[in-house]
């Protein structure tokens, strides 16, 4: 008897609330997320005043905000879910008319209480397990990263798999793309860089967690860069960051170089003249890279010596007739000059990126901290200083190993 | 028919989970503080110290075949004296319990269950440790069986799998103008591995046969191998600075391992039940570490002793509900293990000592 | 019931009428036959099938009588065995002024089997409710029970619970003699032993403990026979009852015997040196003690090759964690924690819930119910419905209810599959087991997510450590592990390596065939 009470009074608990339990089809999952600036008010004009203002479209987008100014605009992407069974069989055979998801914008000064205010909006509650993305847009990260980032790292919900794209003006367009291979924008982004064996022309390795690793351990690093038309998105080059902020572009050559040089790149092509012809190109499919920089101090003054192993299989060849005069000596002569593009092509971009931006986007920092870190110690406070006109030289050393079908 | 024993792979089992701790989650962002990237250094030394004294302990309980700690303490230092001694030892149990479940409760509050009130959690959790630690040791021992290859088997496929997100640069450089922290840092890495005590109380519970300390010596191994491992690997995921500020990185580590597309991507869901298994079973063994503690203390016979069990649950309960703010949880938390550390260090071996000099003057 | 075993439970002895026949010891035979023969019919309350001859014993004029039960003796042994011999023969033995002696009879004239002398009414009715004959001479005081039993019955067919794809396909039928022929048949070994005791005080029904004396250890046998022998019950029909009536957690959810109907099963565990028992009057055998892995073997795993047999098993014990938790993970995962699943499947589940007007939980408990239902109905139907039922259950209604959106197409697929690895489960206790702990373990999910399965998983660890069989763990070999024992337990390792029977049953002779490289180990730890 005394086992029943005890059980039935047990049972009662689950009566006093499933405190967390929500329904699948209650929850909004977060595909992607765009974060953009919001023209900040001028100083000592309140939100509402800014209702009647005939400029504004977006009405509901606007909060009233309690400590500080709406300087952000977030845009939540929904997928928009029917149910094909109850739905489908209709007349008509059912199946979706036109967008299938939600992107609703907030503008407002934190990223929580915009996130808690898109409640006032819709029923279904914020769920950012499932976010793929986020996109920031170049101004608030010209602004200064780890100025918006806290609310990502601090939720649980947040995982730090999620990719960060840096995008060229507004990205909430990016988010607004109707892409033709998958239903949402923020999935075909996504999956975009996992493409990262074919082209070394997007930044890749760079998800929410390397951004909190880098930013904490105050090293400078490198974002993609995401622009979209009306169907399409496109990824490739990169935002160089230094101190957590935004400093410039990089090109899509010039990530590639930066991605050789940092042991990051994972397959591409690299193009030469012809050495001898006007107009021919030689192009080698790179099938292993490696670099090792070492670094060594002469009278207090670093120099970091890069050294790129590039192995790739020789792939095409534009304007020019090789077809059966592919011999040993040819091939050597190509290494030769695949060797000279790559080392010209890395010096260029390392001398902008001193010269330039100042930023250390090859982690030289963190080479003298791990190999030379007596030396570190000494000019951890100058390393700003120094960087720039460090001597950073670069060998590289290509083999084509093989040639296609055809000699 | 026979009478029930505890086996020896049992005594290896029990050893591991008593020393497998809620510290798992948590032990890397501690390490980490004191000696920077050589944190797994000074976890492997204060581990490796740790093993010499385990073996203290089991002496203390060779020699005495047929008592657990308690009344060994009893029988060397009489009943007043013993109980002196006995009673910090009793406390200890039960706030660790009370502790740890308190702060199993915030991690899983953060990373499964965001709006159950923590009552309800631990309320759960130590229905089901009571009911256990009730039905006695062999259950204890059969439940610790059948956790012990789970854990290990998932432990490493989640270290396994998050080798290809580190990068061993970031574990370097090795003992540069350091030393001294990772000195400093042997102390807090040995009292993680507190918990071999157990073996005093399952001793005079096992077939006793040759080869047991093997088994022991296997139960202390392991997790002092998982555990650097786990540092290793984390400093190598995440690097020093962002494992400061981590507060559980074990299990932020558990969800940052993904394989997109498929079914494994998010793998925290298997390694979820592996901390609740864990943390359960640690649970379980201080429970009637305590248990125990407290009928010798108040005088209760062996076959009582089990209805201790249910005043201990309720004084857990209220121990693990008291302090509102999360965080000096945990430094409550190592404070005890540091406390305690201390107090058994000075105690034990002088006891053991005493145990093997009476011994030696009885065979003469 | 209930209240008997509660009674019997809690130790006291308390008796509420006596045995119906053992009051009838102080009664003897008279030698007026006469006499006796009203006697006997009064006390069965002269019912209609018990039939009495008179006659006289060849040319003397010594009168007899037989007196039996039409129903249970085989009638031509009677006539021919009995009654002719004693009428037509006995001139061979005695002649005209001979004396009847009821030695001579017994021993020259019976030509049958199973004579025996009885005195006293209570083992003369017994015999007679039993199927012998019994045998009274004017004049003397004792009489003759004989044997010429002949039970009708089912004969040996298929076994209905427990197919078999390549094994025999013999089952136990009703009758006692017909099943321990059936086990006589497999084993020739004189060790082989069957104890007959007679159980319940009204029923006073045969039943048999069986073992191989040599490999049970004896404590093992001591320890059953002692716990048979103080049940104290009007009556039992099946080997099932009296095994509830035997164990010290009657009330367990999972089932601490082995019930099955067939020999070959019977054989193999007392080879392993457990105790088997069987009653008149039911097919079904239990043996005894049993643990998880035992009941989750079937005959069928040695029939192959043993990587095949491993992964069967396996499968098996995955089935019997799905049949006990997929509804609960199922809420716990779309409930609680949709971030566990990958992100398409979220979408597309979501996608098919949209519209559903119920909660998760509630979708989970009609359908659990639901499945209920159609279990049990699929029981009783007779054969010819039986058909059309499952067709109009399982499709249509499925069908239609997801149609009509009242529930969601997965939550159908989750308790079809639930429902499937339930009957995967070789023994039908423990698949109603399962069914039994389904529903718990759904509303800890409900309350508590995935922390409320672990939590529950936990404590169903805890139940099944501490449950013991006759002082054996239910878990045994995993826990406490032995790895001697392992090798028929989670996987069929080759035969050829299980040579040596199982070390938690404690046996005492433990080689069960010469191994290839033969070793002799201690039995103990």
């Amino acid at each position: 008897m005394k086992r029943l009470i005890l059980v039935l009074v047990i049972l009662t608990i689950p009566l006093a609330g499933c405190w967390d339990r929500v329904d699948i089809d209650m929850r909004g999952y977060v595909l992607g997320i765009a974060l953009d600036a919001y023209p900040p008010n001028p100083i000592g004009q309140n939100t509402s005043e800014l209702e009647a203002s005939p400029e504004e479209e977006e009405p509901l987008e606007k909060m009233e905000t309690q400590a500080g100014r709406p300087k952000y605009a977030m845009t939540v992407q929904l997928p928009m879910l029917k149910n094909s069974q109850t739905a489908g069989s209709g007349p008509t055979g059912g199946g979706f008319d036109g967008s299938s998801t939600w992107e609703i914008t907030q503008i407002g000064d934190s990223f929580i209480s915009m996130n808690r205010e898109m409640a006032t909006r819709t029923s279904l509650l914020m769920y950012y397990e499932h976010l793929q993305v986020i996109i920031i847009s170049d101004e608030i990260a010209r602004q200064g990263l780890e100025k918006v980032m806290d609310f990502f790292l601090r939720d649980p919900e947040m995982r730090r798999r999620v990719k960060i794209f840096i995008s060229k003006g507004e990205a909430k367009r990016i988010l607004d793309v109707l892409p033709r291979i998958e239903d949402y924008a923020s999935m075909y982004l996504s999956l975009i860089p996992l493409n990262v064996k074919k082209t070394s022309r997007m930044a890749t390795d760079t998800d929410l967690g390397e951004l909190i690793i880098n930013i904490h351990s105050g090293l400078d690093f490198v974002l993609p860069k995401v622009e979209a038309i009306k169907d399409e998105i496109k990824s490739s080059g990169g935002a160089a960051i230094k101190n957590g902020k935004m400093v410039g572009w990089l090109t899509e050559l010039e990530l590639e170089a930066v991605k050789l040089m940092r042991n990051l790149y994972r397959g591409g092509v690299i193009t030469v003249r012809t050495p001898g012809e006007e107009e021919g190109l030689n192009v080698l499919e790179v099938t292993k890279a490696k670099s090792t920089i070492k670094p060594s101090i002469k009278d207090n003054v670093p120099h970091f010596d890069i050294r790129i192993k590039v192995e790739g299989n020789y792939a095409e060849d534009v304007n020019i007739h090789t077809h059966g005069q592919l011999d040993m000596e040819y091939i050597r002569m190509l290494e030769r000059t695949f060797k000279k593009e790559i080392e010209s092509l890395c010096t260029r971009t390392i001398k902008r990126m001193q010269e330039e931006y100042g930023a250390d986007v090859l982690q030289l920092k963190r080479i003298l901290q791990t190999k030379a870190p007596a030396y570190w110690k000494k000019i951890a406070d100058q390393w700003d200083e120094i960087y720039p006109s460090a001597s950073i030289s670069i060998t590289a050393d290509v083999t084509v190993s093989l040639l296609g079908l055809e000699t | 028919m026979i009478t029930e024993r505890l086996s020896k792979v049992q005594v290896m089992t029990i050893t591991v989970g008593a020393i497998f701790g809620v510290d798992i989650l948590m032990v890397q962002h501690y390490m980490v503080k004191f000696a920077r990237q050589d944190g797994w250094i000074s976890l492997a030394i204060g581990g490796l110290l740790s093993i010499g004294f385990a073996f203290v302990y089991y002496l203390l309980a060779i020699l005495h075949p047929d008592l657990d700690l308690p009344e060994i303490m009893l029988k060397l230092c009489g009943p007043f004296l013993g109980r002196l001694l006995l009673f910090p030892i009793a406390l200890y149990a039960v706030l660790y319990a009370g502790l740890s479940a308190r702060i199993f409760a915030q991690a899983l509050k953060m990373f499964l269950l965001d709006r159950t009130p923590i009552y309800a959690i631990i309320g759960l959790m130590l229905v089901v440790v009571a009911y256990s630690v009730y039905k006695g040791i062999y259950v204890i021992g059969s439940i610790s069986d059948v956790i012990f290859p789970i854990c290990v088997f998932t432990i490493v496929s989640m270290l396994l799998m998050s080798f290809q997100q580190m990068d061993l640069d970031r574990l370097q450089p090795v003992l540069f103008e350091n030393t001294d922290n990772v000195v400093r840092g042997i102390f807090p890495g040995f009292r993680h591995f507190l918990g071999f005590e157990i073996i005093a109380y399952v001793y005079c519970h096992t077939y006793r046969a040759k080869g047991t300390y093997k088994w022991f010596s296997a139960g202390l191994l392991i997790p002092i191998i998982f555990y650097v491992m786990l540092t290793v690997v984390s400093i190598g995921v995440f690097s020093v600075g962002s494992l400061k500020g981590l507060i559980f990185p074990t299990l932020t580590l558990s969800k940052s391992i993904e394989f997109p597309a498929t079914f494994l991507e998010r793998l925290e869901s298997f390694t979820a039940v592996v901390w609740i298994a864990l943390v359960f079973e640690s649970l379980i063994l201080f429970f009637y570490m305590s248990v125990r503690d407290f009928s010798v203390l108040l005088g209760i016979s062996r076959r009582y002793d089990k209805y201790m069990t249910f005043a201990l649950i309720a004084a857990a309960y209220i121990v693990s509900l008291l302090e509102p703010h999360g965080i000096q949880v945990l430094d409550y938390f190592l404070t005890l293990l540091s406390a305690y550390t201390l107090y058994t260090l000075i105690i034990i071996p002088p006891l053991t000592g005493y145990a093997l000099l009476k011994r030696r003057r009885s065979k003469q | 019931m209930l209240s008997l075993l509660k009674k019997l439970a809690s130790g006291k002895k308390d008796r509420i009428y006596e045995g119906t026949t053992e009051h009838l010891k102080q009664f003897r035979l008279s030698p007026n036959i006469g006499d006796n023969t009203t006697r006997l019919l009064d006390i069965m309350n002269n019912s209609f099938d018990i039939k009495t001859r008179a006659f006289k014993i060849g040319r003397t004029n010594t009168r007899a009588a037989v007196i039996y039960i039409s129903e249970l003796v085989d009638e031509i042994t009677v006539n021919n065995n009995i009654i002719k011999s004693l009428i037509l023969e006995s001139t061979f033995v005695m002649d005209k002024n001979g004396k009847v002696d009821l030695d001579l009879i017994k021993d020259s004239m019976l030509s049958l089997a199973d004579v025996e002398e009885t005195e006293t009414f209570d083992e003369i009715v017994l015999g007679i409710m039993s199927g012998d004959t019994f045998l009274c001479i004017q004049g003397f005081t004792k009489g003759l029970l004989i044997s010429a039993r002949k039970y009708k019955g089912r004969t040996v067919g298929q076994p209905n619970l427990e197919p078999s794809v390549k094994g025999p396909q013999e089952a136990f039928v009703e009758m006692l003699s017909v099943n321990i022929g059936l086990i006589r048949r497999r084993i020739r070994d004189p060790n082989l032993t069957f104890e007959i005791h007679k159980l319940g005080r009204r029923a006073k029904a045969d039943i048999v403990l069986m073992y191989i004396k040599g490999i049970a250890h004896k404590d093992l046998i001591d320890d059953i026979r002692n716990k048979l022998l103080a049940i104290d019950i009007d009556k039992v029909t099946t080997a099932v009852e009296v095994s509830k009536l035997m164990l010290d957690r009657p009330h367990s959810i999972f089932p601490l015997v082995q019930v099955t109907e067939r020999p070959d099963k019977v054989v193999a565990a007392m080879n392993e040196g457990r105790v088997a028992m069987i009653i008149e009057g039911a097919p079904d055998a239990i043996t005894l003690p049993v643990t998880l892995p035992i009941l989750m073997q079937s005959s069928d795993d040695y029939f192959e090759n043993w990587m095949a047999a491993t992964v069967i098993r396996m499968t098996r014990y995955v089935c019997f964690l799905i049949s006990v938790l997929f509804p609960a993970i199922y809420i716990s995962t779309t409930s609680y924690h949709p971030g566990m699943l990958p992100t398409r499947l979220v979408l597309s589940i979501t996608a098919s819930r949209t519209g559903v007007p119920f909660p998760a939980v509630l979708e989970a408990l009609l359908m659990e119910f639901t499945l209920e239902i159609l279990q049990e109905a699929g029981i009783r139907l007779p054969r010819v419905v039986g058909q059309t039922v499952s067709i109009v259950g399982g499709l249509v209604i499925g069908q239609a209810a997801v149609q009509a959106g009242v529930v969601s197409p997965i939550m159908v697929i989750v308790i079809s599959i639930t429902a499937l690895s339930s009957f995967a489960i070789p023994d039908y206790s423990l698949s109603m087991a399962s069914r039994i702990i389904r529903i718990p373990f759904i509303l800890l999910a409900v309350t508590f997510g995935s922390f409320g399965i672990a939590m529950g998983m936990l404590f169903l660890l805890a139940y099944l450590s501490s449950l013991r069989c006759f002082g054996l763990s239910y878990l045994t070999p995993l826990t406490p592990f032995r790895p001697r024992d392992s090798r028929d337990s989670l996987i069929r390792a080759p035969l050829w390596t299980m040579h040596k029977r199982p070390e938690f049953l404690h046996p005492e002779d433990t080689i069960k065939h010469v191994p290839p490289a033969g070793r002799n180990e201690p039995n103990d730890n």
